[in-house]
C-alpha cells in the first residue's frame, strides 16, 4: 500500500513538474510599481485616499512657475506649484522635504 | 573641505545657450532629459521692457529635497558628497519620480529612454564610448532619474591629480558649461573659501539664491537682472 501511495505521489510530482517549471515565478511587485507618480501609485494614493485631498487642492494652480527646469512639462494639470507642498512638507513636519537639517 | 557652487550673472547673460550645448555634449544627455535649460521671460512694461535669461541646472542644495524624498521611499539613490555635489546612483534609482515631484526647481529628469542626442544624425564621439569606459554618471539607463552633476567627473579628476586649486580655472577641472560662456556670465568655485573668486563676486554683486522660501540652501547663486524673479 505504501509503495502504491509513494508511486502515485511520485507520478503526480513528475507530471506536475513540467507545468510548474513552465510557469514563470510569480512576478514580484516592484518598488517602482508601488512607489510611483502614476495616478494609482503610492504618491497619489497617499494624498487622495489617506489624506482625502481633492485633486484641485494641489492641481488648481493656473499660474506657471517660470523658474522650473522642466519648463516643457504641463503645469496646469501636471506638476504642482511646490509652494503648495510647503504647507505640509516643511520641517519639523514629517515627512519634511524642505527646510530640513543640513545634510552631511 | 571645499563646497563647490556656481554663480550665474543674468546681467551678463545674452541667452546664447553655449552652456546648454556644452553640457549636452559633455554629459551626452538625451533631448528629452536636459540637465541644463535656458529659460527666458520678460520683465517691465513698455517701453522699459527687458528680457531675462535664466539658465537653470541642478542647484546642488545643502538640504536637497530630492534626497529627502529618495531616502523616504527607501531607494537611497541620491547622495551629497563631501564637496557638496548631489548625485544620483542610476543602479539604485527605482524610477519612482519622487525626486522630480518634490524639487522646487524642477531639476530631476525621468529619462524614459536612452536616445541619441542628435536624432537621425548618428552618435557623438562621447555617445560612442563603451559604458565601461564612462564615468558612472554617464552610464545612461532608461527609466531612472538624472540631472546635472556639476561635471563631477572633472572634479574627481582634479582630486585625483591633486589639483583642487585649479577647479574653476582649468578646462579639465571645471564644469563645461562654465568654461564656454563667451561673456563670462558663469563662474564656478569654492563657496567655503572667502578668498575664492566666486565668494568675492557673490559678495560684491549681492548675488541671490532662487526660491529661498523652500529652505533647501541652493549652491547656485544668481546676479539678478532688475525685476527678475527669484
Amino acid at each position: 500500500m505504501k509503495r502504491l501511495i509513494a508511486s502515485a505521489l511520485l507520478g503526480l510530482a513528475l507530471a506536475a513538474a513540467p507545468v510548474l517549471a513552465a510557469d514563470p515565478p510569480a512576478k514580484k511587485a516592484t518598488a517602482a510599481g508601488k512607489k510611483s507618480m502614476a495616478a494609482d501609485g503610492r504618491f497619489h494614493r497617499t494624498h487622495t485616499k489617506k489624506l482625502s485631498l481633492q485633486c484641485d487642492t494641489c492641481h488648481a494652480t493656473e499660474q506657471k512657475d517660470t523658474l522650473f527646469l522642466r519648463s516643457g512639462e504641463t503645469q496646469g494639470l501636471g506638476p504642482v506649484d511646490r509652494n503648495t507642498c510647503l504647507g505640509c512638507h516643511k520641517s519639523p513636519a514629517k515627512p519634511a522635504w524642505y527646510d530640513a537639517k543640513r545634510t552631511k | 573641505m571645499a563646497k563647490f557652487g556656481r554663480l550665474i550673472d543674468q546681467k551678463r547673460c545674452m541667452g546664447c545657450r553655449s552652456c546648454v550645448a556644452a553640457c549636452a555634449v559633455e554629459n551626452h544627455f538625451t533631448p528629452e532629459a536636459p540637465w541644463n535649460v535656458m529659460i527666458e521671460y520678460e520683465v517691465g512694461t513698455y517701453p522699459g521692457v527687458k528680457k531675462v535669461y535664466n539658465t537653470m541646472n541642478c542647484m546642488h542644495c545643502e538640504q536637497p529635497s530630492c534626497k529627502a524624498a529618495c531616502d523616504a521611499v527607501g531607494a537611497k539613490a541620491i547622495s551629497k558628497n563631501q564637496f557638496g555635489v548631489v548625485l544620483i546612483d542610476y543602479d539604485k534609482c527605482i524610477g519612482c519620480g519622487y525626486c522630480a515631484a518634490v524639487c522646487p526647481y524642477g531639476v530631476p529628469q525621468m529619462n524614459t529612454s536612452v536616445a541619441d542626442l542628435y536624432a537621425g544624425k548618428g552618435k557623438t564621439a562621447y555617445e560612442n564610448l563603451a559604458y565601461k569606459d564612462r564615468h558612472p554618471t554617464h552610464r545612461k539607463k532608461a527609466k531612472v532619474a538624472e540631472k546635472c552633476t556639476f561635471c563631477t567627473h572633472k572634479l574627481e579628476k582634479a582630486v585625483a591629480d591633486g589639483k583642487m586649486d585649479r577647479i574653476g580655472k582649468d578646462q579639465e577641472y571645471t564644469p563645461s558649461c562654465d568654461l564656454v560662456c563667451p561673456v563670462e556670465a558663469r563662474m564656478f568655485g569654492d563657496l567655503d573659501d572667502p578668498a575664492s573668486n566666486i565668494s568675492k563676486r557673490i559678495k560684491e554683486t549681492g548675488a541671490k539664491q532662487l526660491k529661498t522660501q523652500f529652505g533647501t540652501g541652493p549652491q547656485v547663486y544668481y546676479v539678478l537682472e532688475e525685476g527678475a524673479k527669484s
